[in-house]
């Protein structure tokens, strides 16, 4: 068994956080109100082929974001978790299943600089937190425990930290995000960090002018992931099928309005390293300010 | 008797210079500057809304300001709405504001005044046509309607500068 879908990891989950006309696949560094929230409601769905056979990784993620502050902003996100792995054998077609409650993340953003100008704004702010344990990870079916990857929960604690810049205009806005989650032991595994490198250009396409009021933005938007994995360990040895680095490339749209986000992208997979053979996923998101 | 009078129109007249909002504002503008996005504007919009006195909020994205309409009869607490904007999340500037009431003048110093509100207007000598025009508005004492950008640096009672009379609508 190989590592589940990079896009569905822990780490991609924890970054997609749900801000102002922010990238799809990962987090900005534009506010919140103080007082004020963000829900963000994400599924993600991707299939993807390994040696131990095919596997189909869905997730519904919940995320809640509170402005304590100006400067502020602290995050919970909810996954839940459904994988399902399907291997011919002689005897025929074996599935396994997992779902549930995923590890809750909580995180914390601070803005540590802004520069704001009339329709333009830069920004950057460090943010960090900690996977917690919630999933459940002994999850087991006719056949005995489920595998790891099958499993909703890690059983481990994991922090992480990152740092993301963005420069918006009332035309274009351009995210950059690097992020670490150091992943904990659990059951003597010590699963593998994971590193990213995210980049997202939104550009404006509709209204072409901008009239009075706040009106609907359409926007286009292409981003690039870059995550690395380390190779899970027991006992000091690395294990096989473990670890990695996938580059993904994610067209998309969002449809942005006052209160309501609309979005989609497929995330595409053009290189791996080990080989592999994902398919793109699908990521569909709302959010709602309130 | 006459010390004690005098002694308790100091008091009052003291209490309404203190008044803690800004003039009868009717209507007020505050640049917000790093709003780019529609989402970004709804926080602007919530904080603005919570401002005493205000009844609306307009905002204009590639104008990168918000406009606040005080509720019937009352007076936006201008001076609130720098601080609503940064609480936004983003960058206050200047703020115009259009107030109603009656131009006194306090010795040196002219006034808008309607009830307990009190705007000060900095009428400097460079605009004696100004200082015409208040001192006609004072004696006709009729409501008057003028327009200024707030003194951030002023303090209570708020400060207009740049003050010119708001055409009839």
């Amino acid at each position: 068994m190989n590592r589940p879908p990079a896009a569905l990891t822990a780490a991609a989950l924890l970054l997609a956080s749900p801000l102002a006309a922010a990238p799809i696949t990962f987090s900005t560094a534009l506010p919140v109100t103080q007082g004020a929230g963000v829900l963000r409601l994400m599924a993600e769905h991707a299939e993807t082929t390994s040696g131990e056979g095919e596997i189909d990784d869905g997730a519904l993620q919940l995320v809640l974001a509170w402005g304590l502050s100006p400067k502020l902003t602290v995050f919970g996100l909810a996954p839940w978790r459904r994988t399902e792995l399907r291997r011919r054998t002689p005897a025929g077609l074996v599935s396994r299943r997992g779902s549930g409650l995923g590890d809750v993340t909580l995180l914390a953003r601070f803005t540590a600089f802004k520069r704001d100008a009339p329709g333009s704004t830069l920004r950057l702010a460090p943010l960090f937190g900690v996977e917690v344990p919630t999933g459940r990870d002994d999850e087991a079916d006719a056949r005995g425990p489920l595998p790891r990857p099958l499993q909703p929960g890690s059983g481990a604690w994991n922090p992480v930290v990152g740092l993301v810049v963005t420069r918006q205009t009332l035309g274009w806005q351009l995210d950059a995000a690097a992020s670490y989650k150091a992943s904990g032991t659990d059951d003597g595994i010590d699963a593998g960090d994971v590193a990213r490198l995210d980049l997202s250009y939104q550009h404006r396409v509709w209204p072409r002018r901008l009239g009075g009021g706040v009106p609907a933005f359409v926007y286009a938007v292409i981003e690039s992931n870059l995550v690395d994995r380390s190779r899970d360990r027991t006992a000091g040895r690395a294990l096989a099928g473990t670890g990695g680095t996938t580059w993904y490339l994610a067209p998309g749209v969002q449809y942005v309005r006052r209160r309501l986000v609309l979005e989609a992208a497929v995330q595409l997979p053009l290189a791996e390293s080990p080989a592999r053979d994902d398919d793109p996923s699908l990521i569909v998101s709302a959010r709602i300010n309130f | 008797m006459y010390a004690i009078v005098k002694t308790a129109a100091a008091f009052l007249v003291a209490a309404l210079l203190a008044a803690p909002a800004a003039g009868r504002v009717l209507r007020a503008t505050v640049e917000v500057r790093g709003m780019s996005c529609p989402f970004c504007a709804f926080g602007v919009e919530k904080r603005l809304r919570k401002v005493a006195g205000a009844g609306g909020v307009e905002v204009s994205m590639n104008e990168s300001r918000a406009t606040v309409r005080a509720e019937d009869g009352a007076s936006i607490d201008a001076l609130a709405l720098p601080e609503a904007v940064r609480r936004a999340g983003f960058t206050p500037g200047p703020v115009t504001v259009e107030a109603e009431g009656t131009v006194r003048r306090d010795g040196e110093r002219w006034l808008l005044v309607d009830g307990e509100a009190i705007l000060r207007l900095a009428v400097g000598e460079e605009h004696p046509e100004l200082a015409e025009l208040l001192a006609e508005l004072a004696r006709q004492e009729t409501p008057a309607r003028l327009r200024g950008t707030l003194d951030p640096a002023a303090g209570d009672p708020p400060l207009l500068v740049a003050v010119e009379p708001v055409a009839e609508r």
